[in-house]
C-alpha cells in the first residue's frame, strides 16, 4: 500500500488490514492520520442523538404548513380575477337597474334642451323692485343729525 | 403505499414519489433514513444540538421543495432523485451560512467544548483540546471544496464516489480535494 492509498482510507468507518500495517510502519502517515483524528468530531452524544427526536413530526408539521401557506399564495390570482368578474357584473347589474330617465320623444314631453332654447330673452330678465324713499317708509324724522360748530381750539396740536 | 421487495427498503426516488402523492408515511422514512447522517455533518457547523436539529429541519424542507419542484421532470425522463445528494449539500450550505451568521457575532470558535479527550493527565488533555480546537478552525477555514469534501468524508463518513455525487464533482476531483485538504491541515498544525 502506498501513501497515496492509505490517505484514501482515512475518514472510512475502518481501516483495512494493509492499511494498518502501512500505518505501523510509516512515520508520514502515522502524522497525517492523527491530524485527522484531530480534525474529526467526537462521537455523536446521546444528547445530540436525543435532540432529533421527533424531528420527523416537526418537519412533517412544518411542510404542511408551509403547503398550506403556498397554496394560499397560488389562490390569491383566481380569487383577484373572481373578485374582479364580480364588480365587473355588479356594475353592469347596477347600471341595468338605475333609474330610467324620462323619454324625449314621449307624447306631451317637451326636451330640456329644447325648452332653454325657447325661452324669451325678456322673460328671463330678472325683476328689481323700485326702491323709493316712500316705499322704504322713511321721513324726515327718521334722519336727524347733530350739526355743530369746530371748537376754538379743534385741530390744535 | 411505497413499492419495494419483499424485504428490501425502497429508494429514495421511490419515497419521494410516494411523498409527491401524498403518503406522509414516506416522508417520515425519508427523515428517518438521513437524520444520523445529518447530525454528523452539521455538527460541526453548529455550537449546540438545537441547533443542529433546526439546521436538519430546514435542509429536509428544503430537500423536499426541490424533490417537489423536480419531480413532474424527472417522472417523465423516468430519473432516479438523487434525493440523499440534494439533501447533504443543502447541509453544508445551511452549515456555512449558519457557521458566516454566528462568527459575525462573536470570534469565539465553534464548540470547542465538544471536545471531551479522555487523555489521563490535566496537561495533556488540555494540549490534546488546545490541538483538536486548532486543528478544526483550521478545517472551517480551508477553501469551500476542500471543506466540503473533508467534511462529508471524515464527518459524514460517505466513500468518495457518494462525496462527488453530493458536491456534483467527479470522484478523482473528490479525491484530490481531500488530499489537498490533509495537506493544508498537517501544514497548519506544523506552524
Amino acid at each position: 500500500m502506498t501513501c497515496e492509498d492509505f490517505e484514501l482510507e482515512l475518514g472510512a468507518p475502518a481501516l483495512s488490514e494493509a492499511g494498518r500495517a502501512h500505518l505501523q510502519a510509516c512515520a508520514s502517515c502515522r502524522e497525517t492520520y492523527e491530524v485527522v483524528a484531530l480534525a474529526a468530531l467526537p462521537e455523536v452524544a446521546a444528547t445530540e442523538r436525543a435532540a432529533l427526536a421527533g424531528l420527523e413530526a416537526s418537519t412533517l408539521a412544518a411542510w404542511q404548513a408551509k403547503t398550506r401557506r403556498r397554496d394560499l399564495v397560488a389562490r390569491v390570482p383566481s380569487l383577484a380575477l373572481a373578485a374582479g368578474l364580480g364588480a365587473v357584473v355588479a356594475t353592469g347589474v347596477m347600471w341595468k337597474l338605475r333609474p330610467a330617465a324620462p323619454l324625449a320623444d314621449a307624447p306631451g314631453v317637451t326636451p330640456v334642451a329644447a325648452q332653454a332654447n325657447d325661452v324669451d330673452p325678456e322673460l328671463e330678465a330678472p325683476v328689481v323692485p323700485e326702491l323709493s324713499a316712500e316705499a322704504l317708509n322713511l321721513s324726515d324724522d327718521d334722519v336727524s343729525f347733530e350739526v355743530a360748530w369746530p371748537s376754538a381750539t379743534e385741530g390744535d396740536l | 403505499m411505497v413499492p419495494g421487495g419483499a424485504g428490501e427498503s425502497p429508494s429514495d426516488g421511490a419515497l419521494c414519489r410516494a411523498f409527491g402523492a401524498g403518503d406522509t408515511a414516506a416522508f417520515g422514512e425519508l427523515v428517518r433514513r438521513h437524520q444520523a447522517l445529518l447530525l454528523k455533518v452539521l455538527r460541526r457547523y453548529t455550537r449546540g444540538p438545537e441547533d443542529t436539529r433546526d439546521l436538519a429541519q430546514r435542509a429536509f424542507l428544503q430537500a423536499f421543495e426541490a424533490a417537489r419542484r423536480a419531480l413532474p421532470r424527472l417522472q417523465q425522463a423516468d430519473g432516479e432523485v438523487p434525493f440523499k445528494a440534494w439533501l447533504l449539500r443543502i447541509a453544508i450550505n445551511l452549515g456555512k451560512n449558519h457557521l458566516r451568521d454566528a462568527t459575525r457575532w462573536t470570534a469565539v470558535p465553534v464548540d470547542d467544548a465538544r471536545s471531551a479527550s479522555a487523555a489521563a493527565g490535566a496537561q495533556e488533555q488540555l494540549e490534546r483540546a488546545e490541538a483538536e480546537a486548532a486543528v478544526r478552525r483550521a478545517v472551517l477555514a480551508l477553501p469551500r471544496r476542500q471543506r466540503e469534501v473533508f467534511t462529508l468524508r471524515v464527518d459524514g463518513g460517505l466513500p468518495f464516489a457518494e462525496v462527488a455525487q453530493a458536491l456534483g464533482i467527479t470522484e478523482g476531483n473528490a479525491k484530490t480535494n481531500f488530499h489537498h485538504a490533509v495537506k493544508r491541515l498537517k501544514e497548519a498544525t506544523q506552524r
